[in-house]
C-alpha cells in the first residue's frame, strides 16, 4: 500500500494538526513525523516529532476530551506542554536505541564532539516506526525524494474505530468483527451437507417432542385415570398397559437421541475434515515467515485445538442448544395450559433461577481454569522430562525430576481439590434453592387440590412439578452457553485468519517459468530483516557466476544461513533485489525455483516414513536404483546397509535414531535425487569426519558439471575447491575473493584460516 | 581455587578499578584502568533474583568488557550511577489499578493506571505473559503486552483488591 505524502501527512489525527498550525507551522511542508507515547521523563504522554526543511520539531503535550455545548459534545483537543525547534543543519542522522522496556530517538549532531541528544521516548511497539522515521531523514539529508514505500507501515489501529489491533500482522478488530457473519462463515460448511441437515433438525425436533410429552404420559395418566378409580373405567388399574405405554416412548424418545447423535457426529466429522484441509492447504502456501512468526507447534496446537473446540460446540452445543430451547418453551407452554396461575408463579422465579446458574457458571469458570493451567504444566512437564531422558540420564538427575513432578502434580491435585470442594458446596445449595421452588409449587398446588381450585388433581400436580424439573438444565446450560459460544467463534475466527492471511511471500501474476536455469546469482544491495528495526543483512551485494562455487565463510550468527534462504526465495528482500539469470526471483514460478534450487539445510528434518521415501521426497517417481546410487553419492549407502532394515528403516518421529551425520547424509542424497542447477550446501557436511565429507565432495562434484554451488561451512578445508569465498560480519561482507586472494590480503579471512591451520599444526607436533 | 573458578575471575572486573561518568546525551562511560570506553551499556544478568548482582558491562558494539559481581563493591558515587543507567535500560511503569480487562478473541484489552500514568495495551496468551517475577511465586508480578513492554505489579498481595481479582486467576 504504498503512499503519497499528502496521504502520509493525513494520518496525524485532525485535533493534532489544528494544534501544529496554531503554532504557526505549514503542515504541507512537514517531510516525515513520529509519534511518540512517552515524554522524556517515562511518563505516558502523546508526543509528535517531525520536520520539515529547515527545522526539527518536538511537541509534548497530550490528548484530552473536553465536553463542549453544540452538536458533538465531546471533542478531543490536544493540550500542548511544549514545542521545541531544532536547526536541522545541526543533525547528522538520528537513530533509535532500544532498552529492554523502552526505546528513544536519538540525534547524532555534525559536530563530533557533541555527544547525541535524546528527541523522544516510546514505548516499544514504536520503535518499527522511529526505524522509517530514521530513513526519512536520511532520504532527505541525501536529497532523496520522500520515499513512499518506507511507509508501507503496520497499521496498529482499527481504521474504524480506533481500537488497537491485538495483532498488528492479522489486522482484526476484536471490536468491529462481527460476530454472527464469522458463524454464518462456519456454517457456510455446511452447505454441501443440506439433506443431512434437514434429517438432523427433524429428529431434534421429534427427539425434543417425545421428551416433553413423556411426564404427561407418565406421570398424569398414572395418578389420574389408571390410580384414581371411577374417572375412566377403561384404564382403572391398567397398570402394566401404562407402563409399557411408558418404556415405549422412553426408548422412542431414547432411538431418536441415538439417532441424532449418530447423524450430527457424521456431519461435524466431514465438516471439520474440510476445515483442516482448508487449513492445511492454506498453510503451505505460506512463506518460511510466517511459520516462524507464530512457531509450528504453536500453530499446530492451536489449530488443533481450534478444530476440536468447533468440532464440539456443534456436536454437542448446536444441538444441545436446540433442543434445550425447545424443552423451554414447550415446557412452559404445557405448563401455562396446566395452570396459569402456577406457571406464572414459576415463570416469576425464572430471572432469578437464570442468574443463579450465571452467577455459579462465571464462579466455576476461575476454577476451572485454574485446574487447566495446572494440568497444562504438568503434562508440559510429563513431555518435556520425557524427551529430555537422556539429558535427565546424563546428569543423574532422576531423583530431582521426581520431586519436581511431586510439586506439580501436588499443585494439579489441589487445584482438583479446589474444584471439587467448591462443587460440593455450590451444588448442595443450588438443590436447595431448586428445593424451596418446588416446595413453594408444591404448597400453593396442595392448597388448589384441597379447594378444588382450577380442577386440581393429585395428578395434575405431579405432572407440573415434573416438568418443572424440567426447566432446570436447560436454564443451566443456556446460562453457561454464550462463554461456548463465544470461545468458538473465537476459534473460527483465528481458523479463517490462518484460512485467509495472505502470503508474505507471493508468486507474481504471470511468472517467469524457467525450465532449466543457467546458475548466475546476483545479489544487489540487499537489505533484510527479520523483525522491524533489527537488520541482519546490510547493503549485500554479491554475484555467483553460473557452474561455480562460492563458499561463504562468517561467525556464527552472521547471517550465513539468511543469505542462502533469500536466494531460494524463502524470505523475501526488503530493500535491493536478488536476480537468478537476470530474472528478478520474484518473478520466476515458484515451481521452477523449487526445482532448480536445492538446500540441504543446517537445520535437517526426516519425514516420518521410511529411508528411501525421504530420499525420494523430491521426487516421488525416482527409481530404487537412482535411490541407491544418490544414497552412495551422499556416503550414506553404507550405514543405510548396516540397519537391519536398509532402506526401509523408519525414520523421523518415534523411528530409528540416526546420529547427526547419518542424517546429513540423508539430507544430501534427498538433494542428489532432485538434481538441482543451483546447489546450497548450508554446514552439510559439519558433523562428520574429513574423509566422509572428501567422499561426498568428490562425488558431488563428479555427478555434475555446470551446477552452481553455494556452500558454508565453519571448517575451511571443507571450501577448499570453492572458486571464491565471500566473508560475512554482522550481514554484510568484509571480504571477497578467491583462497590465495584473500590469504594475501591478510584480513579476517587470513586471521580464520591461520586460526584453523595453527591448531592441526599444534596437533600434529603433539603426536 | 578451581579451574572454572579460575576462568570466572578473569571476566569479573576490580570494582575498585571502576570509574564511571554520567556523560551527554543520556549516556554513560566508564574507566577501567587505564582503559575509557564512551557511551558503555549496563545489564543485569539476574534482572529479577538479583538485579544488584552480576552486572554486565558492555561497549557500544556489545563488545563484553567485563562482570562485576556485586553492585554495592562500588563506590557509592559509582553505584549512583550505574543504578541510573540500569533504571532507565529496565525502565518499567508500576501499575497501580486495573480499570478493566476485555476479553476478546483470546486477546485480553487491558485499561490501567500506572506510576507514569494511564495506559491501554492488548496482550494475548494471559497466563504466559502474567506471571510472578520469582518463583517463589509471591510478590511481585510482571505483565508484557504484544510489543513486549513490561508493567510491573510490585507487591500483589497488597495490591488493589478489586483489581487482584480481575487477573488472579491467570497466575500460576
Ligand atoms: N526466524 C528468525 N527470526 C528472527 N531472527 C532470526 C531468525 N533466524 C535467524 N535470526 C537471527 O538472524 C541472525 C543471523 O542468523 P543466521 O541463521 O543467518 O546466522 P548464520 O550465519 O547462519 O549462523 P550459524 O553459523 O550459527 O548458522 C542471527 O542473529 C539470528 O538470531
Ligand atoms: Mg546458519
Amino acid at each position: 500500500m504504498a503512499e503519497s505524502l499528502s496521504e502520509y501527512l493525513s494520518r496525524i489525527p485532525e485535533h493534532v494538526r489544528e494544534e501544529i498550525a496554531s503554532s504557526g507551522i505549514d503542515i504541507s511542508q512537514i517531510v516525515a513525523y513520529i509519534y511518540s507515547d512517552m515524554a522524556p521523563d517515562g511518563t505516558f504522554a502523546d508526543c509528535w516529532i517531525f520536520f520539515d526543511s529547515q527545522l526539527l520539531y518536538v511537541m509534548t503535550g497530550f490528548d484530552s476530551v473536553e465536553k463542549r455545548n453544540g452538536p458533538k459534545k465531546l471533542k478531543c483537543v490536544y493540550r500542548r506542554k511544549s514545542l521545541e525547534r531544532f536547526e536541522l543543519s545541526t543533525i547528522k542522522k538520528f537513530e533509535t536505541e532500544r532498552f529492554i522496556g523502552t526505546a528513544r530517538l536519538m540525534a547524532h549532531l555534525e559536530d563530533e564532539k557533541e555527544a547525541p541528544v535524546q528527541i523522544a521516548m516510546f514505548s516499544l511497539g514504536i520503535a518499527g516506526k522511529s526505524e522509517r522515521f530514521v530513513k526519512h531523514f536520511a532520504d532527505m539529508k541525501e536529497g532523496k525524494p520522500f520515499d513512499a514505500k518506507a511507509n508501507e507501515e503496520e497499521e496498529l489501529f482499527c481504521p474504524k474505530c480506533g481500537t488497537r489491533y491485538p495483532n498488528p500482522a492479522r489486522k482484526v478488530c476484536p471490536k468491529c468483527m462481527n460476530k454472527m457473519s464469522i458463524f454464518s462463515r462456519l456454517l457456510g460448511f455446511f452447505k454441501f451437507y443440506k439433506d443431512k441437515l434437514v434429517l438432523f433438525f427433524a429428529v431434534i425436533l421429534l427427539s425434543t417432542l417425545f421428551s416433553v410429552v413423556s411426564p404427561y404420559l407418565g406421570t398424569k395418566l398414572l395418578y389420574d385415570n389408571v390410580l384414581t378409580p371411577g374417572v375412566d373405567a377403561n384404564l382403572y388399574g391398567e397398570v402394566g398397559l401404562v407402563m409399557l405405554v411408558i418404556i415405549a416412548a422412553r426408548l422412542v424418545s431414547l432411538g431418536f437421541n441415538m439417532w441424532q447423535g449418530y447423524i450430527s457426529g457424521g456431519l461435524i466429522s466431514y465438516v471439520v475434515y474440510d476445515l483442516k484441509m482448508k487449513i492445511f492447504t492454506a498453510m503451505q502456501k505460506h512463506s518460511m515467515g510466517f511459520y516462524t512468526n507464530k512457531q509450528t507447534g504453536q500453530l499446530m496446537e492451536r489449530v488443533n485445538r481450534d478444530t476440536g473446540n468447533i468440532y464440539w460446540f456443534f456436536v454437542d452445543g448446536v444441538p444441545f442448544f436446540i433442543i434445550n430451547v425447545l424443552t423451554f418453551i414447550g415446557v412452559l407452554i404445557i405448563m401455562l395450559v396446566m395452570n396459569p396461575i402456577l406457571a406464572i408463579i414459576v415463570t416469576v422465579m425464572i430471572p432469578f433461577l437464570l442468574f443463579m446458574f450465571r452467577f455459579i457458571h462465571k464462579s466455576f469458570r476461575k476454577f476451572h481454569h485454574n485446574r487447566w493451567v495446572h494440568q497444562a504444566v504438568l503434562t508440559s512437564h510429563i513431555s518435556d522430562s520425557m524427551g529430555g531422558q537422556r539429558v535427565i540420564k546424563a546428569f543423574a538427575k532422576e531423583r530431582e525430576e521426581s520431586t519436581r513432578f511431586a510439586k506439580y502434580s501436588m499443585n494439579a491435585r489441589n487445584a482438583d481439590l479446589k474444584l471439587s470442594n467448591a462443587q460440593s458446596t455450590v451444588f448442595p445449595l443450588l438443590g436447595f434453592i431448586t428445593i424451596i421452588t418446588n416446595l413453594v409449587v408444591l404448597a400453593l398446588g396442595g392448597c388448589m387440590i384441597v379447594s378444588g381450585y382450577a380442577g386440581m388433581t393429585f395428578g395434575k400436580l405431579m405432572t407440573f412439578t415434573a416438568y418443572m424439573n424440567m426447566l432446570y438444565s436447560p436454564m443451566d446450560f443456556l446460562s453457561g452457553f454464550s462463554n461456548w459460544w463465544a470461545r468458538c467463534v473465537d476459534s473460527a475466527q483465528r481458523i479463517f485468519e490462518i484460512i485467509d492471511a495472505d502470503p508474505d511471500v507471493t508468486e507474481a501474476e504471470n511468472p517467469v517459468k524457467m525450465d532449466e536455469m543457467q546458475g548466475n546469482i546476483v545479489m544487489e544491495n540487499v537489505n533484510f530483516e527479520y523483525e522491524p528495526g533489527r537488520p541482519i543483512i546490510k547493503n549485500l551485494s554479491l554475484s555467483v557466476e553460473a557452474g561455480h562455487m562460492v563458499g561463504i565463510v562468517g561467525k556464527t550468527g552472521a547471517g550465513k544461513s539468511t543469505i542462502v534462504n533469500l536466494m531460494a526465495r524463502l524470505y523475501d528482500v526488503v530493500d535491493g533485489k536478488i536476480t537468478i539469470d537476470g530474472i528478478d526471483v520474484k518473478n520466476i514460478a515458484t515451481k521452477d525455483m523449487r526445482k532448480n534450487i536445492g538446500i540441504v539445510s543446517q537445520e535437517i528434518y526426516l519425514f516420518i516414513g521410511t529411508i528411501a521415501d525421504n530420499i525420494r521426497y523430491a521426487r516421488p517417481e525416482a527409481s530404487m536404483d537412482e535411490v541407491i546410487a544418490a544414497a552412495k553419492a551422499a556416503a550414506a549407502h553404507d550405514f543405510i546397509m548396516k540397519l537391519p532394515d536398509g532402506y526401509e528403516t523408519r525414520v523421523g518421529a518415534g523411528g530409528q535414531d540416526l546420529s547427526g551425520g547419518e542424517k546429513q547424509r540423508i539430507s544430501i542424497a534427498r538433494t542428489i535425487i532432485q538434481n538441482p542447477k543451483i546447489l546450497i550446501l548450508d554446514e552439510a557436511t559439519a558433523s562428520m569426519d574429513t574423509e566422509t565429507e572428501r567422499r561426498i565432495q568428490d562425488s558431488l562434484s563428479e555427478l555434475k558439471a555446470g551446477r552452481t554451488t553455494i556452500a558454508i561451512a565453519h571448517r575451511l578445508s571443507t571450501l577448499r575447491d570453492a572458486d571464491v569465498l565471500a566473508v560475512i560480519n554482522r550481514g554484510e561482507m568484509v571480504e571477497y575473493g578467491t583462497h590465495d586472494e584473500l590469504i594475501r590480503k591478510k584480513g579476517e579471512y587470513y586471521n580464520l584460516y591461520k586460526l584453523q591451520f595453527d591448531a592441526v599444526k599444534h596437533i600434529g607436533t603433539a603426536e | 581455587m578451581s579451574e572454572l573458578q579460575t576462568l570466572a575471575e578473569m571476566t569479573m572486573l576490580d570494582p575498585s578499578k571502576c570509574t564511571f561518568t554520567p556523560t551527554d546525551g543520556g549516556y554513560i562511560s566508564l574507566k577501567y584502568e587505564d582503559t575509557t570506553y564512551e557511551r558503555i551499556k549496563i545489564c543485569r544478568a539476574l534482572p529479577y533474583k538479583a538485579p544488584d548482582e552480576y552486572i554486565c558491562l558492555l561497549t557500544r558494539d556489545d563488545k563484553e568488557i567485563g562482570i562485576l559481581r556485586r553492585l554495592n563493591q562500588l563506590s557509592e558515587e559509582n553505584q549512583k550511577h550505574v543504578l541510573n543507567e540500569l533504571s532507565k535500560m529496565y525502565y518499567c511503569p508500576t501499575v497501580t489499578k486495573i480499570i478493566s480487562v476485555k476479553d476478546r478473541m483470546g486477546y485480553q484489552y487491558y485499561e490501567v493506571i500506572t506510576n507514569a500514568g494511564k495506559r491501554e495495551f492488548a496482550l494475548r496468551d494471559a497466563s504466559r505473559n502474567i506471571r510472578y517475577v520469582s518463583p517463589e511465586k509471591r510478590g511481585a508480578v510482571q505483565i508484557r503486552d504484544i510489543d513486549g513492554n513490561r508493567y510491573l505489579i510490585e507487591d500483589f498481595d497488597t495490591f488493589d483488591s478489586q483489581s487482584r481479582k480481575k487477573i488472579e486467576a491467570f497466575l500460576v
